[in-house]
């Protein structure tokens, strides 16, 4: 273990000397499209007028959609919070103006989608009132800077949205930052002239990031077609107080991904499925750190971006600082933008930005160009031809991956092979579908086929919840009707048990010989022994019909001893009395109890179960009581067939029925006073 | 509102066309052709033009029957250079039946019925070449010696009614034509080479006939030289890459010299190996072609390598004078495996970089 740490360690170093030496590495593949950032390199950052209403979307970033904290109809100033961020992955957005909350509704936004998101609508007063600062310095608490940053919604403006101070906020030990100026997509010089004209606001974002980091090697890459912005940023560097490689890389797209610019810069690869931060790299980009160094020194949020307008179809192209929410269309318009019936507006590049659906769709943090292409400038691909296998696509794929076999697979949805050849550490760069000959949407497939994947995943894992849930179900069910089981064959044998101690006889048939000799014996005194033989005879029917509902073999033994036993029956009789008594004590504490233990607690549903069975057996008893009264009255009478018959065992049935749906009852009202009582 | 065009990333595609991949293959083959004719006569153009028109008549025929679009899939270029390639390895005053059978088979059955461009296996031309040696070995091993080894001279109209009539207009058959100015019939110097071996000659001794000069077989040097030119060409346009041709002639190198080395006298040399027949046609425009050769470098190398160790092995111990055609249609064979186990490292999952 220590022999591994050392040689890691001893790596680590060749790797800083290497560095240091000015080495740099390759990434496999990559391609050279044109870049057409003439028309815009040289032109200077440039304000637009305030629009009449800004559109300030809730998604502009990756993650959760913020939260709005300002209502309809609110007056704000510039830089007040709108919405806080939601969660982890989520950023927080900003006023870029003073105005008027005019509206938060569904609106168009920039996003490849061209759905509608949450949006909060502000009119500006053309004040543009900034609210009070309270500006922190560089040897502020890591915890306030990485605060100040959060609330200041600032995300990855290079494109890509991640929320910033995620990526800031890492225990991982740092070897290298990363400050991503490389720009390597077509038509995009944003950054370019951010880097030409604002260099020492990157630089302080710069010594901010490397306060809170701590890294042993901070290195500002820039693709060597840029030379001013090179210049720029040495020169800043040099003033800083802290030591910043500004580093030169060839002009190779897409050398400006994070993945290959790490492997440009250190020769480290970020392994699959892992972070930067985990080979000790964070990356961030240019625009970024000057909006840190914003938020932090200026307490200035991000309010506005640096937006590339360009294209064939715009007159007056540029580089033009916007505030956040001015929408694409007024932007176009100051470009002089001349509309044909068929266009493209591209946000981002041409390689991996998106066509926008809805020009009434706002600038957002991350829309860092706005392409204004003719049809013949970006012309549609032309039909799809059968892959001829060239592997021109493999050679170029920064990730090395092996695009036309992934096409095959895709086609096919062999979702198995598609996983087998790493189809998610495509990163949809577009390398391998510019070089196609036949014109494949290569990207657009593996698209696809990564949403395929993804949702069978979803599907699946749900289906198997609900597999799991019901096989659970089962089970406990089972258990349950187990338990139950087991319950009432302990308590039949308990019964048994009593019974062959008291009489041998079944329960039902002793009740009723007890009330038959307690009858007997409180007319004993008036009467002849005949009368004696009557009531014999009775308990002895009783006993048989009881022995018709029950089990036949005890009453039938019973029905012929039962004046030899008149005394036990009595003491069997106090014992049931006694016995009931003891249960409706029990039932009502237990009643007591739960409800008391219920108003803390969730509901117990083993409890609630063990109430129902008492309130049944509860009502099971009433029930018998109710029989026997019925048939104590019933003796009264004179015939004694007549009596027999008049014990109805359907009338018996319906008042147990009745009875149970009584306690039910009961037992529902309780248990929602008790659900009633937890809320 | 404004019509926006929506279409998916990426906007702008690189100018490369598989149209325009066909087209330098085919433009590359000039010098070789030219050099083919400049030793051996028309018949080469005149085959090359039966294999074409035939070439693009069963392609578009196929095509309807598949109820496919024919304009899109014809102007891929595809089936006109199937058809060149097999045209130029047919033998220059072979019947014109030849080349239509060839060229049909390799487009019909090699090509389409595999599911057309880009699904077949095997190389198509090579196909049609394989079926045509196998089933009329006579007319295709009837290659005409060199011109200036000839006592003939062949007029425009003798290529033509010797293609259509099997006779020149002076009433000369193939078989005559092939008589040296001693009346012995000349091969090709591989054909020649195999033959003498056979009857007990050394290659040193074999080498001595006419058909030979200093530097191999008279004319084939410099076809191969030829058609190599026109490779190096397709490596600077970018349109094949060096794996394959390298891999070939590197390995072809590499075996016929150790072959050469221990058993000097019943075989060739590689120069011999490398500069007759169809080594540098084969290397540089059969072996490359993409749809049936493996896709990655490493497994370019390695199909190259098998090719090379084939010509050579057929060449020496195989029943046939040359062996191009088995060789690619043999590898064409292992490309599945190759491609499986030569897959490259994915970024982030090598291991040794983290």
């Amino acid at each position: 273990m220590l022999s591994l740490l050392s040689s890691w360690s001893l790596e680590l170093k060749t790797i800083i000397n290497l560095v240091d030496q000015g080495h740099q590495w390759k990434f496999h593949g990559g391609i050279h499209p044109p870049s057409r950032k003439e028309r815009t390199k040289t032109l200077a950052i440039s304000t637009i007028e305030m629009p009449q209403q800004l559109f300030l979307s809730l998604s502009q970033h990756i993650g959760q959609p913020a939260v709005p904290v300002v209502a309809i109809g609110d007056t704000v100033q510039k830089g007040q919070l709108l919405a806080k961020q939601d969660g982890f992955i989520s950023a927080a957005v900003i006023a870029p103006t003073s105005g008027t909350i005019s509206d938060i509704c569904q609106y168009s936004n920039c996003h490849i989608s061209g759905i509608e998101t949450q949006t909060i609508v502000l009119t500006p007063d053309h004040l543009n009132t900034w609210r009070t600062k309270l500006p922190l310095t560089l040897t502020s608490d890591h915890q306030q800077i990485l605060e100040r940053i959060k609330l200041s919604g600032i995300t990855g403006l290079g494109g890509a949205g991640f929320p910033a101070a995620v990526k800031l906020a890492t225990k991982a030990a740092i070897e290298f930052l990363i400050i991503n100026g490389a720009e390597c997509e077509p038509y995009i010089t944003s950054d370019d002239l951010l880097m030409q004209e604002r260099g020492a606001g990157i630089v302080a974002g710069i010594e901010i990031m490397a306060q809170l980091l701590k890294p042993q090697r901070i290195i500002i890459a820039i693709e060597d077609n840029k030379p001013q912005a090179i210049t720029a940023m040495k020169e800043a560097a040099k003033q800083s107080i802290i030591d910043i490689i500004v580093r030169a890389i060839p002009t190779l797209y897409p050398a400006g991904g994070e993945k290959q610019l790490i492997e440009v810069l250190t020769s480290k690869q970020v392994p699959s499925g892992k972070i930067p931060a985990d080979i000790g790299v964070v990356v961030q980009n240019v625009a970024t750190s000057h909006a840190i160094a914003n938020a932090v020194l200026l307490d200035e949020p991000i309010v506005s971006r640096i937006v590339t307008v360009t294209g064939e179809l715009v007159d007056k192209p540029g580089n033009y600082e916007v505030p956040i929410g001015t929408s694409i269309e007024q932007l176009l318009i100051h470009a002089q933008f001349k509309p044909q019936t068929q266009q493209k507006i591209i946000i981002g590049g041409p390689m991996m930005g998106f066509a926008l659906q809805q020009i009434n769709a706002p600038v957002i943090k991350s829309t860092n160009c706005v392409i204004a292409a003719s049809i013949n400038e970006l012309p549609d691909a032309p039909p799809e031809q059968n892959c001829i296998r060239c592997g021109d696509c493999e050679q170029v794929c920064p990730a090395n991956l092996l695009p036309q076999q992934l096409q095959w697979f895709a086609k096919d949805q062999d979702h198995k092979k598609l996983n087998d050849h790493n189809l998610f550490d495509c990163i949809e760069c577009g390398a391998c579908a510019f070089v196609c000959p036949s014109t494949i949407p290569l990207v657009q497939y593996y698209r696809v086929a990564k949403a395929e994947i993804r949702q069978t995943t979803e599907d699946k894992r749900q289906a198997d919840r609900a597999k799991d849930r019901f096989e659970q179900r089962n089970i406990r069910l089972e258990r349950d009707k187990q338990e139950r089981l087991e319950r009432s064959k302990k308590a039949a044998e308990v019964r048994q048990a009593a019974m062959s101690k008291n009489s041998d006889g079944d329960a039902v048939a002793a009740a009723l010989a007890r009330i038959k000799a307690k009858k007997a014996a409180a007319e004993e005194s008036s009467d002849a022994p005949n009368k004696d033989r009557v009531a014999a005879a009775i308990a002895r029917a009783k006993a048989k019909k009881s022995a018709q509902t029950t089990s036949p073999e005890p009453a039938a033994q019973e029905s012929d001893d039962i004046d030899p036993q008149k005394a036990r029956v009595a003491a069997a009789i106090a014992r049931a009395k006694a016995k009931k008594a003891a249960q409706q004590q029990k039932i009502d504490s237990s009643n007591d109890q739960s409800t008391n233990a219920d108003t803390i607690e969730t509901i117990d549903p083993k409890k609630a179960r063990i109430a129902a069975v008492i309130a049944k057996a509860k009502a099971k008893k009433t029930l018998e009581l109710e029989q026997a009264n019925n048939n104590g009255n019933d003796d009264k009478s004179v015939t004694v067939a007549d009596t027999i018959e008049t014990i109805d065992p359907k009338k018996a049935r319906i008042a147990a029925v009745i009875a149970k749906a009584k306690a039910k009852k009961a037992l529902e009202q309780q248990q929602s006073n008790n659900n009633n009582d937890q809320r | 509102m404004m019509y926006l065009s929506v279409t998916p990333s990426p906007h702008n595609l690189g100018t490369n066309k598989t149209s325009r991949v066909m087209a330098s293959v085919m433009l590359a083959t000039v010098p070789g052709v030219a050099t083919l004719i400049y030793f051996f006569g028309y018949g080469v153009l005149f085959q090359i033009a039966i294999c074409c028109l035939t070439a693009i008549l069963s392609e578009m025929a196929i095509l309807k029957l598949r109820q496919k679009d024919i304009a899109i899939n014809l102007k891929d270029n595809s089936a006109l250079l199937t058809g060149i390639l097999l045209g130029i390895s047919i033998p220059p005053l072979a019947p014109w039946w030849i080349g239509v059978i060839g060229t049909c088979f390799a487009i019909i059955v090699a090509k389409q019925l595999y599911g057309g461009l880009g699904f077949n296996l095997f190389n198509p031309a090579m196909v049609g070449y394989v079926l045509l040696l196998i089933s009329f070995p006579v007319a295709m091993t009837n290659w005409l010696m060199p011109l200036e080894l000839s006592h003939v001279v062949l007029s425009f109209s003798d290529y033509i009614s010797a293609i259509f009539t099997g006779v020149t207009t002076t009433g000369l058959s193939i078989h005559e034509l092939r008589l040296g100015i001693d009346g012995i019939t000349m091969a090709t110097p591989l054909d020649t080479l195999k033959t003498d071996l056979t009857l007990g000659l050394t290659s040193g001794e074999s080498m001595q006939k006419p058909v030979f000069d200093s530097l191999g077989g008279i004319g084939w040097f410099w076809v191969n030289i030829a058609f190599a030119i026109g490779g190096l060409a397709l490596l600077k346009l970018k349109v094949i890459r060096w794996h394959i041709p390298v891999a070939v002639l590197g390995s072809l190198l590499f075996f016929s010299l150790i072959g050469y080395l221990l058993n000097p006298d019943s075989q060739g040399s590689s120069i011999f190996h490398l500069f007759n027949g169809a080594t540098m046609f084969g290397a540089f425009f059969i072996a490359t072609d993409p749809v049936t050769a493996a896709t990655s470098n490493k497994g370019r190398l390695l199909f190259g390598c098998f090719i090379g160790l084939l010509i050579y092995v057929i060449r020496t111990f195989g029943g046939f004078p040359d062996a191009m055609a088995f060789a690619i249609l043999l590898a064409n064979m292992t490309v599945p495996v190759i491609d499986y186990y030569s897959k490259p490292t994915t970024y982030g999952r090598g291991g040794n970089n983290e």
